[in-house]
Parts: C-alpha cells; sequence; structure tokens
C-alpha cells in the first residue's frame, strides 16, 4: 500500500523535479537578479531601474486602487515596497499625479503600458512629457515630477 | 550559504538542548529531529520578547540571547541527566534485528529520501526568495528587521502587523549573521517533520514501514514544493503535525516529556501563523475525550492549554497593546450566517483538493478510506483514535474556517489558499493511516499494545 502511494506521488513530484532541476541545469549561473527577472519579467526590470537611480529617499506615485487593474504586479504597494522600500509609495490618480506636492522630497510617477487582446492600457491617463520619461529595457519606466505640478 | 548554515546550525544546537533538557531519554534521531523547529520556534520568541522589551535587534543581541537559552537549557539537560550524545535508537528500545530483504527495502527508501532531500536543498539554495507572500510579507518583514534593529516596519500598515513574527524572526538572523539563504530554513522543518515522523513511528513499527511512511511523506509533491518556498504553511504544519503526533505519544506511553513537547510545539503553531485556536481546541476535546478519569483528565489538557497560551498570548497582547495599527486580526475575519449555497461550495473545493493527484498524492483518499473502515474498530478512550479524530476535526474545522472566510471574502478560495492549509495537518493524516488499527504495516517485535 505505502509503495503505491509513494508511486502515485511521484507522478506529480516527477514533472516538478524535471522542470526545476532542469532550469538550474541550463542555467547554473544566473545572478539573484536574473533569476528573479526570469520569474517577474518587465517588473523587475522597473525596479531595478528604480532602484539604481533614484534616491532612497523618494517618493513614488502609484496608481490608484480603482486603475490598479491591469498591473496586478506593478500596481500592488506591497510587492513594490518589497524592492523599494524605504522609498515611500502613494497612491494617486492617473489625472491628479502632477497635482502632487514634492515638498522637499524627489517625486516621481510610474510610467506604465499593458497589452491585452483588444486593448492597451496606458497608466498614468495624463502622460508627463515623454522626454522626461526614463525608460527601463522592457517598456516602462517613471518619470519625475516638479515642483508645482507638471511642466509639460 | 555557509554563514546562512552556519545560523542554522546554531538554532538547531539550541534546539537539540531544549529537546534534551525536556525529555533526556530522548534519543539522537529525535532531538535532531525535533532541535530545528524547536530551537528556531523558541529562539525566535525569546529575541521577540527581548525586542519588545526595548532591545535593539541587532547581531550582538541575538547572539546573547542564543547564547543565554543554550546556556540554561544545557545547564537544565545536565541537571536531569541528559546525555549530549545519546544511543541512536534511543529511549533504551533494542537495536532492531534486520532481514536481508528489510535492510535492501530500507537502503531503497532511504536513497529515495536522499534524493529528494538533497533536490529540495538544491532548488532552495539555488533561488532567492521569490513566491509573492514571501517577497511582500514574511521575508521582506525579516529583512527590514535586520536593517532597522526594530520592529517599527509592523506599524506601518495592518498587512505588515497581522501574522506572528516566527519565520520573519529566522529570516532576520539569518540577515544578521551574513547569510542570504533564508530557504534553508523550510529545508529544516522539511527534513525535520521527516525525521521526527519516523522517530514517532519507531516506538511502534518496524523500520522499514517507518522509513515506508517517512518516505510517502517526502514525495508528497504539495510539502516537497514548500520545502522550497518562504511560506509559513510548512512550519505551521510541522508545528501542529508533529505536536499532534506527540500528543498521540503521550497518550499511549503516557511519559511526561511527550505532552510537555506537545504543548510546546502547539504553541510555536500560534506563534507561526494566525488560525491555530480551532485546530487546538480540537487536541483538547480530543485529549478530554480520550483520557480516562484521575489527575491526568483535568491536569493534561490543562497542561498542554498553559503551554499552549504561553507562546499565544504575548504576540496577541503585543499586537493589542504595543502595535498602533490595528493588525489585520485573523478573528476579526470571521462571520458566520447559514448560506447553503456558498457551503456547498466550499465542500466541492474540499473535494477537489482532497483529489487533486498532482498535489497531494493518493495520501487524502488513503486517510478517507483508513478512517472509514478504522471505525467500527475504535473504541472511545483508546489511544489510536487520537490522530484519526485529531484530523477528522481539522478537516472539519477546515470546512468552518473556509466557509467564515468565504463569506467574508468572495476572492479567498480563487487563490490556494484554503489548499496550503490542508497541507499544514497532511503529516498528522498520514501518521494518523499508519497507526490506525487496520493499518497493513508490520508493528515493531518491541512495541507494547497501548495503554487504555
Amino acid at each position: 500500500v505505502t509503495l503505491g502511494v509513494i508511486a502515485a506521488n511521484l507522478v506529480g513530484l516527477v514533472p516538478r523535479l524535471q522542470q526545476d532541476l532542469g532550469f538550474i541545469a541550463r542555467h547554473p549561473d544566473l545572478s539573484p537578479a536574473e533569476k528573479l527577472r526570469s520569474i517577474y519579467g518587465r517588473f523587475h526590470d522597473l525596479v531595478e531601474l528604480i532602484r539604481r537611480t533614484t534616491p532612497e529617499t523618494s517618493t513614488i506615485l502609484i496608481p490608484a486602487l480603482a486603475e490598479a487593474d491591469p498591473w496586478p504586479d506593478a500596481a500592488n504597494e506591497f510587492l513594490l515596497r518589497s524592492f523599494l522600500y524605504p522609498r515611500a509609495l502613494v497612491r494617486v490618480s492617473g489625472t491628479e499625479w502632477s497635482r502632487v506636492e514634492p515638498a522637499g522630497r524627489p517625486v516621481f510617477v510610474l510610467v506604465l503600458t499593458q497589452e491585452s487582446p483588444g486593448r492597451t492600457d496606458t497608466w498614468p491617463a495624463t502622460r508627463p512629457a515623454e522626454e522626461s520619461i526614463v525608460f527601463a529595457p522592457s517598456g516602462w519606466g517613471y518619470a519625475r515630477v516638479a515642483s508645482g505640478g507638471d511642466r509639460r | 550559504v555557509i554563514a546562512s548554515l552556519v545560523s542554522l546550525l546554531a538554532v538547531l544546537a539550541l534546539g537539540y538542548a531544549v529537546v534534551a533538557a525536556i525529555s533526556p531519554r530522548s534519543g539522537l534521531l529525535e532531538r535532531l529531529g525535533l532541535g530545528g523547529g524547536v530551537g528556531l520556534g523558541v529562539f525566535t520568541f525569546l529575541l521577540f520578547v527581548a525586542t519588545a522589551m526595548g532591545l535593539p535587534l541587532v547581531a550582538p543581541v541575538a547572539a546573547g540571547v542564543w547564547a543565554l537559552c543554550l546556556g540554561l537549557a544545557a545547564a537544565l539537560g545536565r541537571r536531569r541527566g541528559a546525555r549530549f550524545v545519546p544511543g541512536s535508537a534511543g529511549r533504551g528500545s533494542p537495536a532492531p534485528r534486520l532481514s536481508a530483504i528489510d535492510r535492501t527495502g530500507l537502503a531503497g527508501l532511504l536513497a529515495l529520501v536522499g534524493f529528494v532531500a538533497t533536490a529540495s536543498l538544491v532548488i532552495g539554495v539555488y533561488w532567492p526568495v521569490q513566491a509573492w507572500d514571501a517577497l511582500t510579507e514574511y521575508d521582506f518583514r525579516g529583512r527590514i528587521f535586520a536593517q532597522t534593529g526594530s520592529f517599527a516596519i509592523l506599524n506601518l500598515d495592518p498587512y505588515y502587523a497581522g501574522i506572528p513574527l516566527l519565520t520573519s524572526l529566522a529570516h532576520a538572523w539569518i540577515y544578521l549573521v551574513g547569510g542570504s539563504t533564508p530557504h534553508l530554513i523550510y529545508w529544516l522543518y522539511y527534513v525535520g517533520l521527516l525525521v521526527a515522523v519516523y522517530v514517532g513511528l519507531r516506538r511502534e513499527l518496524r523500520p522499514a514501514a517507518s522509513l515506508a511512511t517517512a518516505a510517502a511523506l517526502a514525495t508528497t509533491p504539495a510539502l516537497f514544493v514548500h520545502s522550497t518556498l518562504a511560506f509559513a504553511n510548512l512550519p505551521f504544519g510541522y508545528y501542529f503535525s508533529v505536536a499532534s503526533i506527540y500528543l498521540y505519544l503521550w497518550r499511549r506511553d503516557r511519559r511526561s516529556s511527550d505532552l510537555v513537547l506537545s504543548g510546546i510545539l502547539y504553541g510555536l503553531s500560534s506563534w507561526t501563523r494566525p488560525g491555530s485556536e480551532p485546530f487546538v481546541a480540537g487536541a483538547l476535546l480530543v485529549l478530554l475525550a480520550t483520557t480516562s478519569g484521575g489527575r491526568s483528565r483535568i491536569g493534561a489538557p490543562g497542561q498542554l492549554l498553559a503551554l499552549y497560551l504561553s507562546f499565544y498570548l504575548p504576540w496577541k497582547l503585543y499586537q493589542r497593546l504595543a502595535l498602533t495599527v490595528s493588525g489585520d486580526l485573523y478573528e476579526a475575519h470571521v462571520v458566520l450566517r447559514l448560506d447553503g449555497a456558498r457551503l456547498r461550495d466550499v465542500l466541492s473545493f474540499l473535494w477537489t483538493f482532497l483529489t487533486n493527484v498532482r498535489e497531494f498524492g493518493v495520501l487524502w483518499l488513503v486517510f478517507l478510506t483508513t478512517a472509514l473502515v478504522s471505525l467500527p474498530r475504535l473504541r472511545l478512550g483508546g489511544a489510536n483514535l487520537v490522530p484519526l479524530a485529531l484530523t477528522g476535526w481539522c478537516l472539519l474545522a477546515w470546512i468552518v474556517q473556509i466557509y467564515a472566510l468565504e463569506l467574508k471574502s468572495v476572492a479567498y478560495l480563487a487563490t490556494a489558499s484554503g489548499e496550503r492549509l490542508l497541507l499544514t495537518f497532511l503529516p498528522l493524516a498520514v501518521y494518523a493511516c499508519a497507526v490506525s488499527p487496520v493499518s497493513p504495516l508490520p508493528r515493531s517485535e518491541s512495541d507494547s499494545p497501548p495503554r487504555a
């Protein structure tokens, strides 16, 4: 009986082992960042860019909850915070972000696009001036919020 | 990796000493199986107490807490006559006589368990923390504890204040000593669980039967996956299941140290994740129902409850008194009203999960069959009733808990949370099958029938 139970377990376990150990065998030398990128893709590119190029005292403006749906990763404050802490995260509407006053801290707004069948979503709805956007390799990015509002 | 290993070996040594102090007659394997879980639990709990009392959460303080606790446990163990390295069979049980077939079978099973455990280790070490809940909560809190030396992050959002701190403080300990591989914690729980199940079964089953049961557990896909992730489900499952196994062993052999270990492990389950209450209430009820008259009828449940509350209450009090955010309190989610359609949904989900061969193999089906066939042979008050009845209670508690949470949040079942919760008492279900009155597994030659 017990050997039958073990055999049934192996039906589910062996494909997982093949997949996991196969990945490791094919990519033995990936850095931790590259491993995370293999899972989180363009989201990881974005947070790496923000981490590299913005001060830790920054405030990052992210989509309001009502506008977060197309971006389960990039609009999730808890996932963002796990990569960007101690930067502060503030949810804002995509049409209101330019009214946020920096008040002594550098403020940046995320710039996101998402293609899905039959639609293209972009955030924020009021897009920052194109030349002010810093893009990650995979197309998402951020723009600095100028004091006194967007200067577009 | 080396620093992570050293930090976990230190915790294992602490747990080893604590188990030896509580149970001086315990064997080497038993101390190793329990040492990781007990060490991580007791050490992180004391770190929490020290930090809550105002000490900074920094490496020297953590090392001081570790050394103090190790010294106390070693002194207590010496006073109680515990030998540092006992015989591997432990508890004075005779060395088993093995036939050639037994030896070959044992070698094959050992090779299988060794391979699966090594694969888990390789995968865990290869990947940085990457699972969603681990990134956003368990590991995040641990990283920030280690960076800031305080619990201030808990006040940033109720999300961070809702779950007890065991796994996050274990991560913090690894980071404080310069490690970077917290997945090793979960490997330690995985291997510890297998060893604890094996050692428990060895008290009444032959070595090959005990090892085959441990191998059935080791190869369970869901359990294996959790040994490579930084989620709280495997640690909770370790504490709850091993606590229940020791409750059964106490009921069977009446060794007081088993009851103490059971109470501590139940307490540590509450220090791992919220929602232990209904499961531990089941343990108390089963204990009351299966303990005959005399002092132990009240004394044993009282002792178990006191040990449980000694780990449960401090965090609850801290949440309410010291944190400025309310915390995502588990009990705030619980609402009950009758909704037949929702209840049918929950039962349907349960059946889907129990029959999910890709996650659980056929273990749940074996448990359900064993429970049904055992029913006529169970005796109210018999020790064998304990694991079966407790697993049955857990399934019932699962239904109530998921139903109550479903009423509050439609999305809950859409996630794998319900399925992950089932994982936490799977080891107990497997153990219950192995020691049930209808188990075909051969019993040890030295096994004596359980006391009434």
